[in-house]
């Protein structure tokens, strides 16, 4: 989990998050109110992050055209080091062969999608499709380096989705950030967001019509509950979506580099001791583990004087 | 579907009308021969019986080859040969009778009521089809067996079985004399009836008085362990479970293959908490091929008993399942230690075993648990100190509240103990129901639209047979309606006579008082002195309500509509106009939250949070409101009253709500109750939370402020283990590591 760190730490303070935040036709008034303010709800989340550049477009805004144009124009600004992030929230539908986002005008199939976010230079790039049926625009989305997640499993699963509510209370609840270490993960965004979908089925006794997945190589068919002990979710770990409080400040302020990277490097150890943990007597991880977790602690109340 | 369809309606039909005496078309066969051998196997003449079955298996007649095969236990032959005969002699109503009851025999109803209910198309007054019918009916206890077999005694006046049926009809209903009244009609036909004698020895043994009619029974038939079996059922009937299980084991000692004893024996035995030896019984009933609903149900259940946890403590035991064992855990011990303590000194009587209580996440399970069937309609049963119930996880989230069962379940439990097992049931039930408003008195159910208006109809059973209210309901509603006549009934005792008064009735009921007499012995009134009296009381309370439900509902409905308009303060005149004056029911509360609704649409957080202070009081029970409740006391910076609107959620709605817990253990933290933060926080950590570190963290700081250093430091290096960076937990180590190393 560390890597996220370094990465943000390395690579973001010269690099830009493009944010594309996409809502969809409702096709009735109350979709339509619910879709417009969540994506306005992301849109001030992604506008407030450091050094991001968030596009929101929905309602008779979200046109085919306007979509296009919108990653032609990140595609022709974006460098390698670059991250991107897109999130859909509407409707889909599947027809067996293709997914389709449902707009104002023609709607955009996830092969139209996948084409124009090739030419993004950005090697991190995250796709979040919360809309239904859209466990059938996987296949189309996957690429190397690229974490999809979708909210259903399946094209067939076609009853609208819940998903969208729990991934933007991800983005501002500091729960979320389980490894707190003032980064939300595109991993730990999914956790929280399919955890609190599947409790809102369990807790209402409603068969759950929804079942989210996150995939994060060309080859995976996508995970339920991906496990990084596994090899899972490995670029999904490493993904940031938000920033949060501190680190942003920090990110900002040069002098605070060195305490950083000695951080850095003793929750390395720790990432490391904990590999090891099953190999080694139980007291001695304890003992050395509590040594590390100790020096970790004195290192960030420097950092916060 | 189809098939039940057609049942139901024939039944409809046949109710309608009077049935018609007609004799069935004559058939060219002899079924006189088969009701021999049948008769043989009834007065215990196995071996006669057997020769009899084999002679008939042979018979050239497929009709009569079919009972053969029955009597010999060969059903699919049995089966396959009715087939034949229903080919040869489709209009043979009488066939078609048979031939159902060969498939009730194998627990397919529907199957059985279709056949049967198209035999009495075809011979509208056959009164066996009448009988068998009824007979299928009373397993389920629905009203129709009585009219059914009422219609079959008319249309056969000879028919003893009948006379039999109602004689046990009358005894599940409480009414003895009937009983005895129908039971003497059958023997009157015929002197050996066994089925009638076995109901006049019951009634005896439910009196405890000894009994010969036993001893006559076995006289004729020494293998008749049907009698015991159903003296067994109607000591079940009575919750006097441990009697009937008894019971049950004289049945099967005398007829080991009655498999049916051996399943109510095994269902029974579950129910006291002698999991090992009802395994025993369902085993054997279903490695014979009994495998009836009931058996592969329980079976199933029991199955399912490893994952189950048990804990034990003073007083009691609570065994849940081990998804939610760790969350619902210590708030159920909490329920169970006060209310065994509450009614104890209530009661007068200290109970001489732990309470049990078990805890089912599906109310399938429990449903299972209970009856040895899916599809009860309750969310509790106490079998004396054991009681059964659901889960709050096992119903929708705002549909249940489990303390309110919980308590009334245990308050069954002292007073079945207190009466030996002997009170009415409408008087438990009043008890039970008067219990769960004293615990709090926001719990219990509200008072539904449906029992307002039952009110304003004057819709109440005399007390003297309120219990069939219970029992034998005439429509869904009737159950209901009984409950709270019952509990009004009660709540009406205690305040006119007192406690103490109501525990002398128990002893009464005890020494086998009826009810009219524990009524004039205690309360000084008649029966219908004491039904005038309680009317008047319901009157009191609700009449007003129930006068005015069409007024109520209207300006409720426009409150909405208003709202829905965005015109707040019209929704808040009619609000009010639904609210003001009335006592506590559901309408109250549906007004408090339209009300409530309305001054937030105003942006009146103050208004909005009385209302729904309101809304609590009248048992509204909407987790999302409760919830708003909670977020507007706290930012009225009322902390107590904060974490006591989510107090009520933990007894409507606990698993599955991570932030419930996490919630209502920081206000007990800032509100300097420790002791009451760390379950909350435990049972966060229990329900997997999306923030691991953050649960820890938590609970360190209960553990802290409990001064618990050593957990503290344990919780602590959980929370960093998972979070090495998280910084309030690093701070709190830093703190625990500074304070240690002073000492």
């Amino acid at each position: 989990m560390k890597h996220v760190v370094f990465l943000i730490m390395c690579a973001p303070l010269a690099a830009t998050t493009f944010y594309v935040n996409l809502g969809g036709l409702g096709g009735q008034e109350d979709y339509e109110t619910r879709f417009k303010a969540q994506v306005e709800e992301l849109d001030k989340l992604t506008k407030g992050a450091p050094q991001s550049k968030a596009f929101s477009l929905s309602g008779a805004m979200a046109s085919k055209a306007k979509i296009k144009d919108t990653f032609a124009e990140i595609a022709k600004e974006a460098k390698a080091d670059d991250a991107l992030v897109v999130t859909m929230i509407g409707h889909g539908t599947f027809d067996g062969v293709e997914y389709k986002f449902n707009l104002v005008g023609p709607d955009v199939t996830a092969k139209e999608l996948a084409m124009w976010m090739l030419p993004v230079p950005a090697k991190r790039q995250l796709l979040v499709n919360t809309t239904s049926a859209s466990g059938g625009s996987l296949a189309d989305l996957r690429q190397e380096g690229r974490t999809v997640i979708t909210a259903t499993k399946s094209g067939t699963e076609k009853l609208s989705t819940v998903f969208a509510r729990y991934w933007l209370e991800a983005l501002r609840d500091p729960q979320a950030d389980a490894d707190k270490n003032d980064v939300i993960s595109a991993l730990e965004a999914y956790r929280y967001a399919e955890t609190k979908t599947a409790k809102y089925y369990e807790s209402n006794k409603r068969l759950a019509t929804e079942h989210p997945l996150l995939a994060d190589t060309s080859s995976s068919a996508g995970f339920r509950t991906p496990d990084p002990t596994k090899g899972e979710a490995m670029v999904a770990m490493r993904m940031p979506v938000l920033l949060f409080g501190s680190l942003q400040n920090a990110a900002k302020s040069p002098e605070k580099q060195a305490l950083l990277k000695q951080r850095e490097a003793i929750e390395l150890q720790i990432d490391n001791l904990k590999l090891r943990k099953a190999a080694m007597p139980s007291d001695q991880y304890r003992l050395e583990m509590r040594n590390l977790l100790l020096q970790v602690a004195r290192i960030q109340q420097e950092l916060d004087k | 579907m189809r098939i039940s369809v057609i049942g139901v309606l024939t039944i409809g039909a046949l109710l309608a009308q009077k049935p018609v005496v007609k004799k069935a078309a004559g058939v060219p066969y002899d079924r006189a021969k088969a009701t021999r051998c049948w008769d043989l196997k009834q007065t215990g003449s196995t071996v006669e019986a057997t020769n009899c079955f084999v002679e008939l298996m042979a018979d050239k007649s497929p009709a009569l080859s079919a009972e053969g095969h029955w009597g010999m236990g060969k059903v699919e032959d049995s089966k396959e040969a009715f087939e034949k005969a229903l080919e040869q002699y489709p209009g043979d109503a009488n066939l078609r009778i048979r031939y159902g009851l060969l498939f009730w025999s194998r627990f397919n109803k529907a199957e059985a009521i279709k056949l049967i209910s198209e035999a009495l198309e075809m011979d509208k007054g056959n009164a066996q089809g009448m009988l068998a019918l009824a007979r299928i009916m009373s397993r389920g206890f629905d009203s129709k067996a009585i009219e059914l077999a009422k219609a079959a005694a008319e249309a056969d006046a000879g028919l003893y079985e009948v006379r039999e049926l109602m004689a046990q009809l009358a005894l599940e209903n409480s009414d003895e004399k009937k009983a005895v009244e129908e039971a003497n009609k059958a023997l009157a036909i015929n002197p050996k009836s066994l089925n009638a004698m076995a109901t006049l020895g019951t009634i005896e043994l439910l009196k405890n008085q000894t009994t010969t009619w036993f001893d006559k029974v076995l006289a004729i038939n020494p293998k008749y362990g049907e009698a015991w079996y159903w003296a067994g059922h109607h000591f079940v009937m009575n919750r006097r479970y441990e009697e009937a299980i008894e019971l049950y084991r004289k049945a099967v000692a005398l007829t080991p293959d009655l498999w049916v004893a051996r399943e109510q024996l095994g269902i029974n035995l579950m129910r006291i908490g002698k999991p090992s030896e009802a395994r025993e019984q369902l085993d054997m009933a279903y490695n014979n091929k009994y495998d009836s609903s009931e058996v592969v149900n329980s079976l199933t259940l029991m199955d399912s008993y490893k994952n189950f946890v048990s804990h034990k403590f003073e007083g009691g035991e609570v065994r849940l399942h081990k998804k939610e064992a760790a969350i619902l855990q210590p708030y159920f011990e909490e329920e169970v230690s006060k209310a065994r303590k509450t009614y104890e000194a209530k009661y007068k009587m200290k109970m001489n075993v732990p309470l049990e209580v078990e805890v089912y996440p599906d109310h399938e399970d429990f449903a299972v648990r209970t009856m040895g069937l899916p599809g009860l309609g309750a969310t509790g049963v106490s079998f004396g100190p054991v009681v059964a119930m659901d889960s709050p996880s096992a119903r929708k989230g705002g549909d249940y509240h489990w303390a309110s069962t919980l308590w009334h379940e245990l308050s069954h439990s002292y007073i079945l103990v207190m009466s030996k097992f002997l009170v009415p049931r409408w008087f438990t039930e009043g008890i039970s129901v008067h219990e769960e408003t004293m615990a709090s008195p926001d719990w219990g159910d509200p008072v539904e639209s449906a029992v307002l208006m039952a009110i304003k109809e004057k819709k109440f059973l005399p007390v003297e047979d309120l219990d069939s209210g219970f029992v034998r309901p005439k429509d869904p509603l009737q159950i209901g309606l009984s409950y709270f006549q019952a509990g009004q009934a009660l709540d009406w005792i205690v305040k006119n006579y007192g406690q103490d008064t109501v525990n002398a009735m128990v002893k009464s009921f005890a020494e086998r008082k009826t009810t009219t007499e524990v009524v004039e012995t205690h309360l000084k009134l008649k029966p219908k002195e004491f039904d005038a009296k309680l009317l008047e009381f319901i009157e009191s309370r609700y009449g007003k309500t129930a006068n005015n439900l069409k007024d109520l509902r209207a300006a409720i409905d426009g409150a909405n509509k208003a709202l829905a308009k965005k015109d707040a303060d019209a929704a808040i005149v009619k609000a009010r106009r639904a609210v003001e004056g009335y006592p506590s029911t559901a309408i109250l509360a549906t007004g408090y939250e339209v009300l409530g609704k309305a001054y937030l649409a105003k942006g009146d957080k103050v208004k909005a949070r009385d209302a729904w202070r309101e809304y609590a009081k009248a048992s509204g029970r909407e987790p999302e409101i409760l919830k708003d409740l909670a977020r507007l006391e706290e930012e009225n910076g009322d902390k107590a009253m904060a974490a006591a609107a989510l107090k009520r959620l933990i007894y409507i709605s606990p698993v599955g709500d991570e932030d419930l817990h996490r919630k209502l253990g920081e206000y007990y933290l800032d509100l300097k109750q420790p002791d009451r933060a760390l379950p909350a926080f435990l049972a966060q950590l229990a329900s997997k939370p999306v923030d691991p570190a953050g649960a820890y963290y938590n609970l360190a700081r209960s553990y802290v402020a409990l001064s618990r250093p050593q957990q503290a430091q344990e919780a602590l290096f959980q929370s960093l283990e998972l979070a090495p960076g998280f910084k309030p937990a690093q701070k709190l180590l830093l703190e625990l590591e500074n304070h240690s190393s002073k000492d």
